[in-house]
């Protein structure tokens, strides 16, 4: 009834395909818990049963003047049923709890982590993918694909109490079922009805929980510290957050008063039910032979039942829904990969370094205006070192997405050592680059994890020392406490370091010089350097990239300078290209460009 | 003893400070709203009884009737009262989890700076925040209060109401069982037997909940890494690229098998260790008392001592009383296990500001004449050892333009932190105008400053709120401040000119910046203040060379005549300005123009020539 009703997508999954799905998974990866919970299904229903049944058997007995051991034996056997079959239902479920749990954390998140890593990029960035793997998530959120078989044992649980009391009740009169049906059913038209009014509220309700969580993370999350301080933005926060409260508030009154005149309802009708039981159960009583014992036992049925009722009702529609949450898991997990994982050799020995060539490449991003890259044609010598400059937003990145394989041409094509990018196996491929990218995101494990990107045993530390110190930064690592196995990332573990954006652009450096691949590219890796730090690598530059062919991308253009070649990219196509000697002759855009960031710099420069 | 004491004055600050949060209205309205279904359960029962002794009695059926509709009286009388307090009940339980974050964030925002850096005072939020998230400490304690109350009224309840159960005597004139069965030995020993097994249960309980604290810590841990995975490294904005193009997965299958699988593992054994043995006796202890209070009432009804009417009122009492106890016993146990977490919130709450704040006003300050000092400063962060500011000596004349340049983390951003008091010196002092800053009350000395710090953020509010960091502001100015800083045309391009939001994070409408307009914005918002003393930190690292040289052109007009401090590794800046001082291990160690520098032939020059030589042919 709570549920907030969704926009639902058809899927191609049954109900039962999915059963089954989830079946044949959990049996995989443990059995035990397919067990356990086939135990549970019908302790719960049965002890409630037993339950009703001994109010019934205690006044028999008495009415009937039994004689004291025979009470005890009575009594005594079925209160030691209801003993194990509750000692036995509270095992049952705590297995099934953690076996869920742990399925859940060890299993069914697993599966979507390992897909979002194994999946093509291309299809992994698409926007329809997000919202998938959104949806795959918070299936997790909601215990769609750990709880299905739990959620199932439920509604079994619940149709078999409903059936136990149906045939009870049907015993003393057929007429109480349609009618407790129908004011279930009363009731939850005004549920109905409560329902519908949510969600008209609900985009404003969601309007306003988006900002009370924007306020409190911002202010919680001390990036923005020292601005909001500074400006002593405070009050205007907690205004903010203040209003945001007081409309939620009055929305939920709104709602509250709906629950309020709901439950009232069904009160009344409770009430009305109960009151209705018991005229025809006394009527019984003193114009019939009925005992005391069955007096109690329909009476419990009867304002039982409606438990039973909204029990199957929500175990039924808490069942479609999980379906539906097992449907959104498996979307995610079976969207197909585009890419050929093996494929043609990869250029070794005399082929490398090897030559790259765009071919009147052409790109856009879904729902982009227009392609981000166009008619790009370039050929790279082997062992050639390229600088790509231009504006932010003239492409550089996804050109090296594209070049990297990460992205595919919508026309054209990128041939690298001769072949078309496509022949190569997807994962052989990625192997030939080495790159520093500009996004950020270290792994919270040791530095010589985050250098070395590969398991504890398989890191090589004397070539992990050697990349150190080429990358300058093997002073800063010897010099902490536990050395290159220092933990990073400080949110998650205590006593982690926090290195400088200077320093994280020098471990990345490191990261992608320990990869020692064959194509070097860097994307802005000097950006929080100093300009002394700065110069040592362009310096270096031609050290680390030898015999490797290399693409450097910078806002700097001083980085041109020990570059073999520069490219300016505007508007997605290759604007000018050529050395800077030529392109600085040509007197183009690239030229109007340097003389732009070098007239300060110039001896005589006037510096207005 | 001692332990329950102090157990006791940890959970009266706690109500204490949810009594702050949530209202004092708060408590009382939880308890009631639940404890008159209770009370209604009662009357059902009492009245159920009543019917069953008039049937047995033989009465007449209007006789028997009238019993259910007294009932039906009451209970709708009692259900009507409830439901008007659960309305109020509700308004307040659906919001204060948000009451308890503003709570948070109000705490959060009063901290100092140097707090916010400080790596205790950051673990001591993410607790109280996972505790909030986690429904534990703070947030659980207004559950378990009411569900203690509420267990505690219904005990009592079903106490009055089953007196009569112990005491009833049947005919004493019969023989053998049914004679012993209405001594007061065998009423005694039944007691005594309830109240053993309920001890037990709630040993049980108590035991069960220290396992679930021990359980409850390893899942936050997980909680966090999962956290940080999911949302830094595998979505769209995280690595997918690296993980790709370095082959991370079999790593990150590890690192999350070690941290989460095995972490998971873990507590589910302990979960299950402690829910199968102790989690089990609760429930077996209900089950046997249920059958031991049959046994009694059956055998005291088999000799008379009351009727079947009263059979199943003393059951139906019984069973409420013990399902009160059973409830009252796990929840005295997660009181005990949640005083942890509520030390733990009431440990980042009891932060307070200790930064000494001043009395005197920048009234008597002339904005055209206002000189800053450093004199002797020293610095080193909270914790850490190395100076980063060592015996630092500048000073910054009115009107002039000083560059500030050095090597990564030879102290400058530092120093504009501690020119802004975010954090003190170590040693030495700062002045204006030759008066100490801490002698200024902190609110009063802001108003010389509008900074542009490196790492410089925008709030998703309108462009107009944040140019004047408020919600009220003159538009005029922020217009003209905006047009001053090179993005007044972007901005009246928007449609709703400066009334649009930044980002759609805050307002779904809200419009997305580059780097350089919101760069722009940050430097309108330093001039909106018409603070004497402009700070830029690093403003062009992340611009491309047009936006760059842009800054560059505009930079006289954004500072007029105020005085200027621009920070930066961008050696072209220094051109200019007046003056440049040249930072190396936290201490001045050049001063001068930009020839001058060049001529002495040291750090600066080092600095000038490794950027300059890729530029001059």
């Amino acid at each position: 009834m709570k549920k907030e009703k969704k926009e639902k997508t058809k899927q191609p999954y049954s109900y039962f395909s999915n059963l089954r799905f989830i079946c044949a998974a959990q049996w995989k990866f443990r059995k035990s818990y397919l067990f356990a919970a086939a135990a549970a299904a019908p302790m719960a229903s049965v002890s409630s049963v037993l339950a009703a049944f001994l109010p019934k058997v205690v006044l028999d007995c008495i009415e009937r003047h039994v004689s004291p051991a025979e009470l005890l034996w009575r009594v005594g056997v079925l209160s030691l049923c209801a003993v194990l079959l509750v000692a036995a239902e509270n095992l049952l479920n705590t297995y099934c709890d953690t076996s869920m749990i742990i399925a859940a954390d060890s299993f069914w998140r697993m599966q979507i982590t390992d897909k979002i890593m194994d999946m093509d990029y291309h299809i992994f960035t698409r926007k329809g993918t997000r919202s998938k793997r959104e949806k795959a998530m918070n299936s997790l959120m909601r215990s769609g694909p750990d709880g299905f078989i739990r959620i199932n044992i439920h509604l079994f649980s619940a149709l078999f109490g409903f059936s136990a009391f149906t045939t009870i009740i049907v015993r003393c009169s057929f007429w109480f079922i349609p009618a407790l049906i129908a004011g279930y059913a009363l009731s939850m038209l005004g549920w109905k009805a409560l329902q519908k009014f949510r969600d008209k509220l609900k985009d404003e309700e969601a309007r306003i929980r988006l900002r009370m969580d924007y306020i409190s993370q911002r202010s919680k999350d001390f990036a923005e510290a020292k601005d909001i301080r500074v400006y002593e933005m405070q009050p205007m926060l907690d205004r903010k957050a203040e209003q945001a409260l007081e409309k939620r508030v009055s929305l939920l009154h709104r709602i509250h008063t709906g629950h309020m005149l709901n439950t009232l309802l069904e009160d009344v009708l409770t009430l009305a039910v109960t009151i209705g039981a018991y005229a025809y159960l006394i009527h019984l009583k003193l114009h019939t032979d009925m005992t005391l014992g069955d007096f109690a036992l329909y009476l419990g049925a009867i304002t039982g039942f409606g438990s039973w009722l909204t029990r199957l009702a929500d175990a039924f529609s808490e069942s479609l829904e999980c379906a539906h949450s097992v449907g959104d898991y498996r979307s995610f997990l079976d969207i197909p990969d585009e890419r050929k994982r093996t494929g043609e050799a990869l250029p070794t020995g005399d082929a490398l370094p090897c030559a790259i060539e765009f071919d009147h490449v052409t790109f856009a991003y879904e729902d982009a205006e227009k392609p981000t890259i166009r008619d790009f044609s370039l050929t790279i010598r082997p062992g050639e070192h390229v600088a790509i400059v231009g504006d932010n937003g003239a492409g550089k990145t996804t050109l090296v997405k594209l070049l990297c394989g990460l992205l595919a041409p919508d026309s054209g094509h990128i041939r690298v050592g001769g072949r078309d990018v496509q022949a190569y196996g997807r994962d052989d491929y990625f192997t030939l680059f080495a790159t520093v990218l500009q996004t950020v995101n270290f792994l919270p494990a040791t530095v010589a994890k985050n250098v070395a990107l590969c398991p504890e045993e398989e890191i090589d530390r004397d070539r992990l020392w050697d990349c150190f110190r080429k990358a300058n930064i093997d002073e800063k690592i010897a010099s902490l406490p536990n050395k290159e196995n220092t933990l990073m990332v400080k949110d998650i573990h205590e006593g982690a370091t926090a290195f400088s954006g200077g320093e994280q652009q020098r471990l990345l450096l490191a990261r992608a010089l320990y990869k020692d691949a064959p194509i070097l590219v860097l994307d802005e890796p000097t950006a929080a350097l100093d300009p002394i730090a700065e110069n040592d690598l362009y310096m270096q530059y031609n050290t680390f990239a030898a015999d490797k062919t290399s693409i450097y991308i910078s806002h700097r253009l001083s980085s041109t300078r020990f570059c073999d070649r520069v490219v300016l990219l505007a508007d997605g196509t290759a604007a000018e290209v050529g050395s800077h000697d030529e392109l600085m002759r040509a007197g183009g855009a690239y030229a109007e460009l340097f003389r732009l960031q070098s007239r300060y710099y110039e001896k005589e420069a006037n510096a207005q | 003893m001692k332990n329950l004491r102090a157990n006791l004055r940890v959970q009266l600050r706690g109500l204490r400070l949810n009594q702050q949060i949530n209202g004092k209205w708060y408590t009382p309205f939880n308890i009631l709203a639940f404890y008159l279904p209770v009370l209604a359960n009662y009357i059902t029962i009492h009245f159920s009884g009543s019917v069953i002794t008039a049937l047995t009695e033989g009465r007449s059926f209007w006789a028997c009737f009238r019993y259910v509709l007294i009932s039906a009286g009451l209970v709708f009388a009692v259900f009507l009262v409830r439901r008007f307090i659960m309305r109020a009940t509700m308004d307040m339980n659906w919001t204060a989890w948000y009451r308890r974050e503003m709570y948070m964030t109000r705490k959060a925002l009063s901290l100092d700076f140097a707090q916010t850096e400080n790596p205790e005072i950051s673990a001591m939020l993410g607790k109280a925040e996972n505790n909030s998230q986690t429904y534990n400490g703070l947030a659980h304690q207004p559950i378990l209060i009411r569900s203690i109350a509420v267990s505690l009224l219904s005990v009592v309840t079903a106490t009055g109401m089953s007196s009569g159960m112990l005491t009833a005597r049947g005919d004493t004139s019969q023989g053998g069982v049914l004679q012993w069965v209405n001594s007061p030995l065998f009423a005694a020993l039944f007691v005594l037997f309830v109240v053993l097994l309920i001890l037990l249960s709630v040993w049980g309980n108590d035991a069960r909940s220290k396992h679930r604290f021990e359980g409850h810590q390893l899942l936050g841990k997980l909680h966090m890494v999962r956290r940080y995975y999911e949302r830094r490294v595998l979505n769209e904005s995280g690595s997918g690229e690296d993980i790709r193009l370095f082959r991370e997965r079999p790593l990150i299958a590890e690192e999350l098998e070690n941290g989460i699988s095995a972490v998971s593992r873990r507590a589910a054994a302990i979960n299950l260790r402690a829910g199968s043995t102790f989690g089990m006796i609760t429930a077996v202890v209900t089950a046997v008392i249920g059958g031991a209070v049959y046994l009694f009432v059956g055998l005291k009804a088999l000799s008379g001592a009351f009727g079947p009417g009263k059979v199943v009122e003393y059951y139906g009492v019984m069973t409420a009383m013990i399902s009160a106890f059973s409830d009252l016993a796990l929840q005295l146990g997660m009181m005990r296990s949640n005083r942890r977490f509520l030390e733990e919130d009431l440990a980042f709450f009891d932060l307070h500001s200790e930064m000494k704040n001043g009395t005197r006003s920048v009234e008597g300050i002339d904005p055209q004449n206002v000189e800053f000092a450093f004199h002797d400063v020293s610095f080193r962060y909270p914790g850490s050892e190395p100076l980063v500011l060592d015996h630092l000596n500048l000073t910054i004349r009115t009107g002039e333009r000083l560059a500030v340049v050095g090597r990564n983390g030879s102290g400058k951003s530092t120093m504009i932190k501690l020119l802004c008091r975010l954090y003190d010196p170590t040693e030495g002092s700062i002045t204006v105008n030759g008066v100490d800053i801490r002698e200024f009350d902190y609110a009063e000395y802001l108003k010389l400053f509008g900074v542009v710090f490196q790492d410089f953020t925008l709030l998703s509010f309108t462009v107009a709120e944040n140019v004047a960091a408020s919600e009220t502001y003159d538009e005029d100015k922020v217009m003209r401040c905006l047009d001053t800083a090179g993005v007044g045309e972007r901005v009246r391009r928007m449609p709703k000119g400066v009334r649009q939001c930044v980002t759609k994070l805050y307002e779904e409408d809200g419009e997305d910046l580059s780097g350089g307009e919101a760069q722009k914005v940050a430097i309108a918002r330093a001039l909106y203040k018409d603070a004497p003393f402009v700070i830029l930190d690093e403003p062009t690292a992340a611009l491309d060379p047009k936006s760059e040289a842009e800054i560059y052109a505009r930079f006289n007009d954004m500072t007029g005549g105020r005085t200027a401090v621009y920070i930066s590794h961008r050696m072209s800046s220094c051109r200019f300005c007046d003056r440049i001082a040249v930072f190396a291990d936290g201490k001045v160690v050049e001063q001068g123009t930009h020839a001058s520098l060049l001529g002495e032939n040291g750090a600066y020059a080092a600095l000038w020539n490794a950027q300059a030589q890729h530029y001059t042919q």
